[in-house]
């Protein structure tokens, strides 16, 4: 029997030789119907101090549309980024492309599926939970799912990511969507619920950074390396599409 | 045949020697000369009233002479004559009592994880390392056939009672040809002989956990034996009551397990041991409000082993056993699943022992194993597997006896291996050895194949690990060789040392190194090689009143795989370089024993990340740091070292006894590194930087138990 512990004293460690190929990080998301929004920087190594440089140039294009280089920020939710548009994303083909060349002629080629529209049915929400349903594409590559609520309150906000695999799903065309919330989550102001159809490249990729994160605050928890579409850098280029719905209490 | 002495060379009379294997005994005559049926490998007790009782293997079929100390010298003064092959190390209760107990509980694996040549890795982290192997590379037997996995939650309770299964033989190095399966090392537990036909009780009650043990001979004519242990915890209801009150939570894990042998003799020629082993374990764990693990496991081993003579020459033991396995893991994240792993294995093993003359032995006799492995993983998608392995050995082995200081032994191992083609493999085995009583030496060569491997579900080996079988891949195969001595320095202080080197080829990795989806991680089981060298120095001095022991052990394991770190070498998170350790033990008074153990180990490898992405989080639209993992154990962590010390109060009652441990784990709160990970931190106003942070999860821990004994 344990009848008391010791204290335990945090302790920063040294990097020793960790080395790391700084190699770029590209992420484009798009959205129809929304302005296009592209980031791409370079990996930070661990030993060197970080400074959020979006200075890299490339030639930026998706299709045949040309990204300009400059430091865009949404003024939503503050997320910045170094390569846009004044045009907006509409879909006209299955597949869209990606091109980046750098100064030094280094080639980043991507490409995409556009997954099918997505529409939130039958939606209910309570203190205790949410339910809704949605359904899936006879593609069944179209049939990956990110589901996010949030729940607001007067000073916090209680956020649920679930990601959904339906791919090998044979029999059901309709899905159910019922969450509870634990404890009193569900008690709030204002409710956000978002579905989002992803492709699988993103959902792997999704996957993957949760991982990521999940491997750095738990060390119980396997890492895995990034996931990804991209040639010649690590990072995503896909295309969602969505539905909300929101509820004010 | 035999002959007991005193030290001064006196025969002694009347010395009482039991095979502890079948029962069967005699006593020596006037000249102290004795003769016992036995085979190689079993256990002889001699007792004398005036001398100290002792437990010796049985390494040959020569003439022996063992030498009595009397009752003022402890067990380890034992000096046995000409009989020291080295073939392996044997643990028992004694060898146990001299390391502190954590918890109170004395445990064979934590026993063996202090020999040289020998690590383990932290207390999380299930299992021992043998000479630069995997800790998957590892058999558990009793009786001969595998049992389950053998751990209760990491490194801290094995599931062997060595209150029933107090005896093991632990191979590290030129094994007997009866062995394969597992590259490393084998280790073969029996249950207890004892055959003090008095009643034996004891019941340990701690504040976490409790157990009821006890010992007796059911029958009238008091020549069978029946051990039975159970221990259960209750440190989940601290756990629960704790997490009750706060927002922080302890994991609330709890375990039980009940062992039981009975050995029963059917005639004078024929007796039949029965061995059983039930464990059950659960592990809550919630990280922050959006991940937790539900982690429980639990398994059945089993087995019923036939002993009996055929000839005056001859003797034949059939054990069958059949053990199961079962593990769930329940993760609540962003992708919600639960994976249910079983496994059921039936062995059958038979042996014979024939002494063809007085100088050669010959062992032979055939195994079979046959395990099946089923995946069930449900999130939304349901994924199932079964598989199987099979495969045959038929051994055999000779045992010559070149004059008075040489055994040769050499043998083979042919498996035959059912997968989707039958396949068949040789596994040849060769040691020379010198027996001499102050120096002796040994040379061995062993192949072994391994037809399975352990795919971690954690970053430490743990309980619910899933073993998955070679399937169309080819067996991982070793060539290990090892060249030692022992040299007996003076009465009271023994030296052995040895070097070792291991040539692995075709060992098993897991290419996908998260396991989200099961089924596609056991299909990316990949192979590489891997190479590991060694020497051992182990320095014991034994006087009346203290044990103590050195040993040192450098290592260096270097694996390569096409398909991790672009097929560049690399450390493997078990390469411990330096490993030392300093056992001190004695009694300061007829009631008060006290024990310590120092231990130093290099720090071992593990993955950290090598950079930072600032990644766009699109259920939120923020931005977030991400960790970028691209190789693995690519960073050693720093040397770990702790002093665990117990002290042990034994109190005599008129009809039963009373003991007292206290102790503690880590006494001086050395703050060893388990993990690391990463933390961005400001600089000043303008930049960020990231700190590389050690999570520490044994600091100081004290405990008290206490046990009655009737």
């Amino acid at each position: 029997m344990i009848v008391g512990y010791g204290c335990i004293e945090e302790q920063i460690l040294p990097y020793n030789n960790l080395k790391m190929d700084a190699g770029y990080f590209v992420e484009c998301y798009l959205e129809p119907n929304n302005l296009y929004k592209l980031t791409a920087t370079k990996l930070q190594p661990l030993n060197e101090d970080y400074i959020l440089d979006y200075s890299h140039s490339f030639d930026a294009f998706i299709d045949n549309i040309e990204l300009y280089h400059s430091l865009y920020s949404d003024t939503e939710s503050g997320y910045i980024y170094n390569y846009g548009s004044y045009l907006r994303f509409v879909p006209k083909k299955d597949k869209v492309y990606l091109t980046l060349i750098s100064e030094d002629q280094d080639t980043i080629k991507g490409e995409t599926t556009v997954p099918e529209d997505i529409k939130i049915n039958n939606f209910k929400s309570s203190d205790g939970g949410v339910q809704f349903d949605f359904l899936l594409s006879p593609n069944k590559l179209h049939n990956f799912f990110m589901v996010s609520i949030d729940s607001y309150d007067s000073d916090s906000v209680y956020r649920i990511v679930k990601l959904l695999d339906y791919s090998g799903e044979e029999e059901l065309d309709t899905i159910f969507f019922d969450y509870s919330f634990k404890d009193d989550k569900g008690r709030t102001e204002y409710l956000d619920v978002v579905l989002r159809r992803l492709t699988q490249d993103n959902f792997k990729y999704q996957q993957s950074i949760e991982n990521a994160k999940d491997a750095n605050n738990d060390n119980l928890i396997l890492p895995s390396p990034l996931a990804g579409n991209l040639k010649n850098a690590i990072g995503i280029f896909t295309c969602y599409t969505s539905d909300s719905v929101s509820v004010y209490y | 045949m035999g002959t007991v002495l005193t030290n001064t060379g006196v025969p002694v009379n009347n010395v009482q020697i039991i095979n502890v294997a079948n029962n069967t005994g005699t006593v020596t005559d006037s000249l102290g000369k004795f003769q016992i049926v036995a085979s190689l490998g079993d256990i002889l007790e001699f007792h004398h009233l005036n001398y100290q009782s002792f437990f010796l293997p049985v390494v040959n079929f020569k003439n022996d002479t063992v030498v009595l100390q009397t009752k003022d010298f402890s067990i380890e003064e034992i000096n046995v004559s000409s009989s020291s092959s080295n073939d392996y190390s044997q643990s028992s209760l004694e060898k146990m009592n001299q390391i502190p107990s954590f918890l109170g509980e004395k445990d064979i694996v934590k026993y063996l994880s202090t020999l040289p040549g020998v690590t383990s890795l932290s207390m999380l982290d299930e299992g021992i390392y043998v000479r630069g192997g995997n800790s998957s590379q590892n058999a558990y037997l009793v009786n001969g056939v595998a049992v389950s996995d053998p751990q209760h939650i990491g490194g801290i309770l094995s599931i062997f009672d060595p209150f029933v299964l107090s005896n093991s033989k632990f191979f590290k190095s030129g094994f007997p040809a009866q062995y394969n399966g597992s590259l490393s090392s084998y280790i073969d537990m029996s249950p207890s002989k004892y055959t003090d036909n008095s009643f034996y009780g004891e019941l340990n009650v701690g504040f976490l956990s409790s157990s009821v043990k006890t010992r007796f001979s059911p029958d009238k004519k008091k020549k069978s034996l029946l051990n039975m242990s159970f221990r259960k915890s209750y440190f989940q209801l601290i756990a629960d009551l704790y997490n009750s009150s706060g927002e922080e939570s302890i994991p609330s894990y709890s375990f039980s397990d009940f062992t039981i042998s009975y050995d029963f003799p059917i005639n004078s020629k024929w007796k039949v041991s029965a061995f059983g082993l039930v464990t059950n374990d659960q592990l809550p764990i919630s990280v922050g409000n959006s991940f937790s693990y539900d982690l429980k496991w639990g398994s059945f081993s089993s087995n019923i082993k036939l002993d009996g003579i055929l000839t005056k020459q001859t003797r034949i033991s059939t054990v069958v056993g059949f053990n199961k396995n079962e593990s769930m893991v329940g993760v609540l994240s962003e992708v919600d699943s639960k994976t249910d792993t079983q496994t059921d294995q039936l062995s059958i093993l038979t042996r014979l022992n024939t002494n063809i003359s007085d100088e050669l032995q010959l062992v032979s006799g055939v195994g079979y194993v046959q395990k099946n492995y089923k995946y069930n993983q449900e999130s939304e998608n349901v994924a199932n597997q079964n598989l199987t392995n099979e495969i045959l050995y038929p051994f055999v082995e000779g045992v010559c006896f070149m004059g008075d200081s040489y055994i040769l032994k050499a043998g083979i191992n042919a498996l035959v291996y059912f997968g989707e083609n039958t396949e068949f493999f040789l596994s040849p085995r060769f040691k020379l050895s010198s027996v001499n009583p102050n120096v002796s030496w040994w040379l061995d060569y062993a192949n072994t194949r391994q037809f399975e491997e352990r795919m971690n579900v954690l970053t430490v080996q743990s309980p619910v690990d899933v073993w998955v079988p070679v399937g169309q891949n080819m067996p991982a195969s070793c060539d290990q060789f090892s060249l030692g001595t022992k040299i007996r320095m003076s009465r009271n202080v023994k030296m052995k040392a040895a070097l070792f080197h291991k040539k692995m080829r075709r060992i098993k990795d897991f290419d996908a190194y998260n396991r989200i989806d099961i089924n596609q991680s056991i299909d990316k089981m990949i192979s590489g090689t891997g190479n590991a060298r060694g020497i051992e120095l182990d320095v014991a001095c034994n006087t009346s009143k203290i044990y103590s022991r050195v040993n040192y052990t450098y290592s260096e394991i270097r694996n390569q795989f096409a398909d991790i770190n672009q097929g560049e070498y690399f450390n493997p998170q078990y390469d411990v370089r330096h490993n030392m350790l300093v056992n001190l033990s004695g009694s300061i008074s007829e009631k008060v024993k006290v024990n310590a153990l120092w231990t130093y180990r290099s720090g071992v490898t593990a993955t950290v990340p090598e950079g930072v992405a600032v990644a766009k989080d699109i259920s939120k639209g923020s931005m977030e740091y991400i960790p970028v993992y691209k190789t693995r154990y690519n960073y050693r962590l720093p040397a770990n070292h702790r002093l665990d010390v117990n002290f042990e109060y034994i109190k005599s009652l008129k009809h039963s006894v009373i003991k007292l441990n206290a102790g503690a784990y880590n006494v001086y709160n050395q703050q060893n590194s388990t993990f690391v990970y990463v933390a961005p931190e400001n600089k000043d106003d303008y930049f960020i930087r990231f700190r590389l942070k050690s999570r520490v999860i044994f600091p100081f821990m004290p405990y008290v138990t206490l046990t009655y004994v009737l």
